[in-house]
């Protein structure tokens, strides 16, 4: 396949005036020719960078470029890029055939090739004859695709989609998503799609660009996606996902669940990780014939299968099965080496969410941290005690979600309790050549990573010390 | 106790019969006879070899239409800026414009005297364009708000679509959204350009010698001649019949309807 890459996004930043959502150094490159799509929960920024491709809202930052060429500037209408909207958006005044034919008359072509080329796209949509229909006696499902023909009669080089199927039914949903899969192969033109729906993006792409709160989680084939997530988000957000936290205890050898897995996917030993494991990929066998025994919880019929929710001990593990199960059975809970995906954690950084209280001190589950409240507002000063903002009223900031985050590398542990923030249990190991990386967790299950020089053993209890200067406080929007 | 549509409706009807049927019938009635009580076209036929009083209409359509096409031209992007919220604190500009339509008539005209008589030295100086100001500043309210109406409910889409199907500013007025529009224009000229046909009252403050139509039949029943200025409002009732229908018709021919004040 070719590799050159049509649309290029560098280093764009959107901020905008009275939100607080934003786009944050967004990098994308979009090969020529693919069918790309945009998927993540509303207000990700994924249409909003669809509108960037469009013409219709400038980035506050950064380049987009076509062709190696920045179009920043460039207004829609001198763009070489079409639009299927949201809402269809056909104007009502108009028949189908003057909607279709709106952008070729603007291009002065001849009437006999215009009427050809909306024949044509017609044809192309399955709805021949329509020219003098009228835009309100269509169903939702024509509109949609008058709204394409519209936009591919002018031969465009990337058709953008915003959530084209959003407003059609289940039946007719999957209908046009193996139409518009039909319709690009046939143009061989870039289509760039945005959804919200992970199996629409699974069905139709070449690439799938995961995002949430204006990042990107992943970029990858639909099968990379699914069978290889990269992430907890990715693997949560697409499809049904099992995700147990656990470490690697050998050489191809996870453990999660307080059972020790053979795996296909390996790391380092004592790498701390989140293990994916797919509903369907679970299976439930004979009692002691599976890696651990659970209890079924529930048990319900979907249609090609039935979903069990399976205890054992802490755990809840939902697997798929053909036969139905009553609550209370034991069952054996097997999965196969090549059925657990890997995702190492960063062990390199800590973060933690806490909350303000009345005192401008953030209140966390193990510990209170004492920040400096006018770093964190910006504008802000203390006056007699109180924050005040810069018209020198008292700002009421108790409850703000502040996240707290440390470099690895700058804490440090002590085994007299309390000389640091924090007291825990060691529990692993890696040793990194130089110095050890330590994951310490609390009374409360939280997980600390440490890098030490000094030897410690799991299950020492240590304090964790952090050099207040060394913490970095953020405000959660 | 549950009422019919019916029951509901006598009031009104009877309202309708008395004060709008009857003296419809009135009118008629002295526009087709003469002095003695006989019928006669005579009056119809006086009218249209009266230079005078076809001179006052065409005096009166102009100002109609000059008063109706200053307001389309304030109003138009007036209330697309406001719908669009393109400007902070909208809703209190559009309150802005509408208030003026709270406080009686005559009292803002004399207001309005005032101020051009401080910037003209005297009013019989300009009375046309005293005139025109006037209107305008009296109707554009009735403009505003149609056209606000329909513009709010506009689909910003559509103005994307076109812009993207590579339609120029001037295109997207043209094609997109004046059709959109055209509900708000339309019900926006029926309420301007009707009421500044017959509208004498701003003339006479203005000092405007020349009649218009509200003021030439004024002028026929203050002289006791019942029968030519029945005529004249017969006339002018078929006229505003005529074009109230043509307005009709062009508001059915935009699909999106609505927003009809």
């Amino acid at each position: 396949m070719e590799q050159t890459n049509i649309i290029e996004f560098k280093g764009i930043h959107k901020t905008y005036d009275n939100s607080v959502f934003g786009i944050e150094d967004f990098n994308l490159e979009i090969p020529k020719g693919a069918f790309v799509t945009l998927l993540g929960p509303s207000g990700c920024g994924k249409t909003t960078l669809l509108r960037m491709i469009g013409g219709f809202e400038l980035p506050t930052s950064g380049e987009i470029l076509l062709h190696g060429k920045n179009i920043g500037e460039l207004p829609p209408n001198k763009r070489p890029i079409n639009t299927v909207f949201q809402k269809y958006a056909l104007f009502p005044y108009m028949n189908i055939y003057d909607n279709i034919a709106f952008g070729l008359k603007l291009k002065k072509l001849p009437k006999d090739e215009i009427d050809a080329k909306v024949k044509r796209v017609l044809d192309i949509v399955d709805l021949e004859g329509f020219e003098k229909r009228k835009v309100s006696t269509l169903s939702g499902g024509q509109q949609q695709r008058i709204a394409i023909a519209r936009a591919i009669v002018n031969e465009p080089e990337i058709l953008l989609l915003d959530e084209p199927l959003g407003a059609l039914d289940y039946k007719m949903r999957r209908e046009m998503q193996l139409e518009l899969k039909r319709m690009h192969e046939e143009l061989g033109i870039t289509f760039i799609y945005v959804t919200h729906d992970q199996e629409e993006a699974l069905t139709m792409s070449d690439l799938i660009v995961v995002m949430d709160d204006g990042l990107i989680m992943q970029v990858g084939s639909p099968e990379d996606i699914y069978k290889r997530p990269e992430n907890a988000y990715v693997a949560d957000f697409i499809g049904e996902s099992n995700i147990f936290t656990g470490f690697m205890t050998g050489e191809h050898e996870v453990t999660f669940c307080d059972t020790k897995f053979p795996c296909e996917e390996t790391n380092e030993v004592g790498t701390k990780i989140d293990a994916v494991v797919r509903p369907e990929n679970i299976h439930l066998v004979a009692e002691g014939a599976g890696n651990f025994d659970g209890t079924i919880l529930t048990s319900v019929f979907k249609g090609t299968f039935y979903e069990n929710q399976v205890q054992y001990g802490k755990y809840e593990i939902e697997a798929r099965s053909d036969q139905p199960y009553s609550t209370g059975d034991v069952v054996g809970v097997a999965i196969a080496p090549n059925a657990i995906h890997l995702m190492a954690y960063d062990m390199t950084k800590n973060h933690y969410e806490g909350v303000m209280n009345a005192e401008y001190k953030v209140e966390f589950e193990d510990a209170t941290f004492e920040p400096d409240a006018t770093k964190l507002f910006a504008g802000s000063s203390i006056q007699d005690g109180v924050l005040v903002g810069r018209d020198k009223k008292p700002l009421d900031v108790a409850g703000t979600k502040v996240s707290i985050s440390f470099e690895s590398a700058d804490a440090d542990l002590s085994d007299v309790p309390d000389t640091g923030i924090v007291n825990g249990y060691i529990a692993s190991i890696i040793y990194k050549g130089d110095h050890y990386s330590y994951t310490v967790r609390s009374e409360n299950d939280w997980d600390y990573y440490v890098n030490d020089d000094d030897l410690w053993n799991v299950g020492d209890y240590v304090s964790v010390i952090i050099p207040t200067d060394k913490i970095t406080y953020r405000v959660v929007r | 106790m549950a009422f019919t549509r019916k029951q509901l409706g006598i009031p009104y009807a009877l309202f309708l019969l008395i004060f709008v049927v009857l003296p419809l019938l009135v009118v008629l009635y002295y526009a087709f006879t003469n002095g003695s009580g006989q019928f006669t076209f005579e009056n119809f036929a006086q009218f249209f070899t009266n230079g005078k009083a076809l001179g006052t209409l065409l005096y009166s359509f102009v100002i109609a239409l000059i008063t109706t096409g200053l307001c389309l031209l304030i109003a138009y992007p007036t209330a697309y800026f406001l719908a669009k919220g393109r400007i902070p604190h909208g809703a209190a500009w559009l309150l802005i414009i509408v208030l003026p339509m709270w406080i009686n008539f005559t009292l803002r005209l004399t207001a309005m005297k005032e101020i051009l008589s401080f910037l003209e030295g005297n009013l019989a100086y300009h009375p046309f364009l005293n005139t025109i100001i006037g209107m305008t500043y009296d109707f554009l309210p009735f403009m505003v708000l149609p056209l606000y109406n329909t513009m709010e409910k506009m689909d910003h889409q559509l103005i994307d679509a076109a812009r993207d199907l590579g339609a120029s500013d001037a295109v997207v007025i043209r094609r997109v959204m004046i059709p959109l529009s055209m509900p708000g224009i339309v019900s926006g000229v029926t309420m301007v350009f009707l009421p500044a046909m017959t509208n004498y009252v701003v003339l006479d403050m203005m000092y405007n010698s020349t009649y218009i139509m509200g003021s030439l039949i004024g002028s026929y029943f203050s002289a006791y001649n019942w029968h030519d200025g029945s005529m004249i409002s017969t006339v002018l009732l078929l006229l505003i019949g005529l074009l109230s229908w043509i307005s009709k018709k062009a508001g059915a021919d935009t699909e999106e309807g609505g927003a009809i004040l």
